[in-house]
């Protein structure tokens, strides 16, 4: 998705983002292809699908395999954003609600909790966090003519572009991960059998499993942090808990495969509600969908909500309908696909570095932007070698200026105190929130430390 | 070999013995790259250190209100890399607080251990060259080093000579040393020519000039 930001420059608002919500609908789907033909997950979200997708492959089931994790996906998908459009006049109401003040606030809430919620130490998390937000103050400042770490530079003036540093973080430092592991996938390959109307039938079977595991990862898909990597885990683990043969979970058993893709596609509508109410994006991709919106000139928000309303539902609509070609696509195209988990990495690398760097060039035609892909890049890999939190990183980048804005025009309001933060109910409360998150996991531990 | 190697090099009295002339020049690389540089230290420095500049830098701002976001950035970013910086300072109860993860959301035990164990499989398996050697490809250096240093490169040499021209030579030196074919690298130099003129077409971005080489650009191109 990343690289694809810059392609979307010459078009409308409305197709760019309808072009990258569906992208990011249909890669959700599309990383259980590899895990169910190869063990290997395309994405995290689908690392739950190789316990049962990669056994039924093995046992000559690839295709009934995939035909359930492309009827799942899409009956997911469509029932959360069918439950987000149902529930978005309440969301607007919310949103409404929402002045200055709370907005630089749900910025911070949004940090705080990605260092809660995301695997591994809270302190890198915030650091990550509140470095991306640094690197943001370069260029002028918002609401006053003073230049900042420009160097007297005219390049710098605009500051970084976030788009670059989103390609930097997830294209380069990805291509620069992935080049280190041998050749591609191919090797581990199985044979194409089984029947995908089989598959769609095991899936009409199980009413109950696909529709509470797509609303697990509705709910865990709204939290800011966790997403499909955590919600493909926990439907898994019900489906198996509510089972009457959780035995046969691992040995190539259906429900497990439509627990965990029914969720990380139910995940998409979830992530969509504090993105596009409150500018947090909860993930990698929907941190990219943030940074497609506000490239097109869309404020997450009330603009969103009311005289952009119509953009909203635009793309809501062509999720739901989305999900109607991943399931074809899934039935009739994929299942005689295989081949594409057999070509070798060394030749994708190249294409998308490529991509990369001349999409970043096009941003601005600003030098500064191929050096922050590449600088950011190469950062981005280490980061994610010592478990630096990447996502924290980018929505720093993303929020940086949503959230200075915020914090001035709040400070201007109130005269310069930063009472204006915990005076108002709602801003209580959600500072109230950003301690809770940030003490709770020390407090619970002292506590359960005091009372064994 | 490598551990030995580092024991040669660190220890005095081996340091003028035969062994230490029988050290290779990968032998050196291998030394410098996994047992000199600590890469997190390298992102907590690049971090701590900027914030510093930055938080000083504040002072020369001359309205107050563009102060406040670089400082509350700046000040959070100055104390928690100084923290995961210095925590080998500080004591075991202090350090493991620095180092406490969140996880709000975890999908329990069983699961957790067949992620690891999923995750275990998947570094053994990336990690298995490194028992052949450091490269997949039989090479001397890291494939991660080569591929940061050709992207390097890459930059390097679009901003010289235009980044139309740069892509299919990066495109040929990636191939060759990831040993494809010459007739795929190729066609991998030619798709990637192929999506830098059409950028450069449809959009209208000029990458047929350089800024040291083929200044004027290549007017000869159909555009």
């Amino acid at each position: 998705m990343a690289i694809v930001l810059p392609l979307t420059l010459p078009l409308a608002p409305v197709n760019a983002i309808v072009l990258l919500v569906s992208m990011y609908s249909g890669a959700m789907y599309g990383g259980s292809i590899a895990a169910i033909l190869v063990n290997v997950p395309g994405t995290g979200a689908a690392a739950a699908t190789t316990f049962d997708g990669y056994p039924m492959s093995k046992q000559g089931k690839a295709v009934e395999a995939l035909a359930i994790s492309a009827s799942s996906s899409a009956i997911g998908g469509f029932l959360t954003v069918l439950t987000l459009i149902a529930i978005s006049p309440i969301l607007i109401e919310v949103v409404l609600m929402f002045g200055t003040p709370e907005y630089f606030l749900m910025a911070v809430l949004g940090l705080a909790m990605i260092g809660v919620v995301a695997h591994g130490s809270i302190t890198k998390a915030i650091v990550s966090g509140a470095f991306g937000m640094l690197l943001t103050t370069i260029g002028i400042a918002p609401n006053s003519p003073v230049l900042r770490y420009t160097f007297g530079s005219l390049s710098l003036y605009n500051g970084i572009d976030f788009i670059a540093a989103l390609i930097g973080m997830f294209a380069i430092a990805e291509m620069i991960k992935l080049s280190a592991q041998s050749g591609g996938i191919a090797e581990a390959g199985v044979e194409l059998g089984g029947s995908a109307l089989q598959g769609i039938r095991t899936v009409l079977n199980h009413p109950i499993t696909i529709v509470k595991s797509s609303f697990i990862g509705m709910f865990i898909g709204a939290v800011p942090g966790s997403g499909a990597t955590v919600s493909n885990f926990i439907s898994y683990g019900e489906a198996m808990r509510s089972s009457n043969d959780p035995e046969k979970f691992g040995d190539g058993e259906p429900a497990g495969v439509i627990a965990a893709e029914a969720s990380n596609n139910g995940t998409v509508g979830g992530s969509l509600i504090p993105t596009v109410s409150f500018g947090i994006p909860g993930s990698g991709s929907t941190a990219v969908l943030l940074g497609g919106l506000l490239m097109h000139g869309l404020r997450p928000g009330p603009q969103l909500f009311s005289e952009q309303l119509g953009t909203t539902y635009t793309f809501m609509l062509a999720l739901l309908f989305g999900n109607i070609f991943i399931l074809l696509v899934g039935l009739f195209l994929v299942t005689r696909l295989g081949i594409l988990t057999k070509i070798d990495t060394h030749y994708i690398i190249p294409t998308i570095v490529v991509l990369s760097m001349i999409g970043g060039y096009t941003l601005r035609t600003n030098w500064v932007d191929i050096v922050t892909v590449v600088g950011l890049g190469l950062f981005g890999y280490l980061m994610v070698k010592h478990n630096y939190s990447v996502i924290a990183f980018v929505l720093g980048v993303v929020l940086g200026p949503i959230a200075e804005e915020n914090l001035i025009r709040s400070l201007q309001l109130s005269g310069g105190s930063y009472s204006i933060f915990v005076t108002k109910p709602l801003s209580l409360l959600i500072v109230i929130a950003i301690v809770g998150i940030l003490f709770g996991p020390f407090l619970k531990r002292q506590l359960e430390r005091a009372l064994s | 070999m490598n551990r030995r190697l580092t024991r040669t090099i660190h220890n005095n009295d081996y340091l003028f013995s035969n062994r230490v002339f029988t050290v290779t020049a990968q032998e050196w690389y291998q030394h410098i790259i996994e047992d000199v540089i600590d890469a997190e230290k390298v992102i907590l420095t690049v971090m701590l250190g900027m914030s510093i500049y930055m938080l000083w830098d504040t002072t020369n701002f001359s309205i107050e209100s563009a102060t406040r976001f670089p400082r509350l950035s700046g000040g959070i970013v100055f104390i928690g890399s100084a923290l995961l910086l210095f925590r080998g300072y500080f004591p075991d109860r202090i350090e493991s607080l620095i180092l406490s993860g969140g996880g709000a959301f975890e999908a329990g035990e069983e699961f957790k251990n067949r992620e690891e164990a999923m995750e275990a499989e998947h570094t053994s398996e990336q990690n298995e060259p490194e028992t052949k050697g450091v490269s997949t490809v039989d090479r001397p250096i890291h494939d991660s080093v080569f591929t940061s240093l050709s992207i390097v490169g890459y930059a390097v040499l679009g901003y010289a000579v235009g980044l139309l021209w740069a892509t299919p030579l990066f495109v040929i030196v990636y191939g060759k040393w990831f040993r494809i074919g010459w007739i795929r690298t190729i066609a991998l130099a030619v798709i990637g020519f192929v999506i830098a003129y059409s950028f450069m077409v449809v959009l209208n971005v000029p990458m047929d000039a350089g800024k040291f080489f083929i200044q004027g650009g290549a007017s000869w191109l159909p555009s």
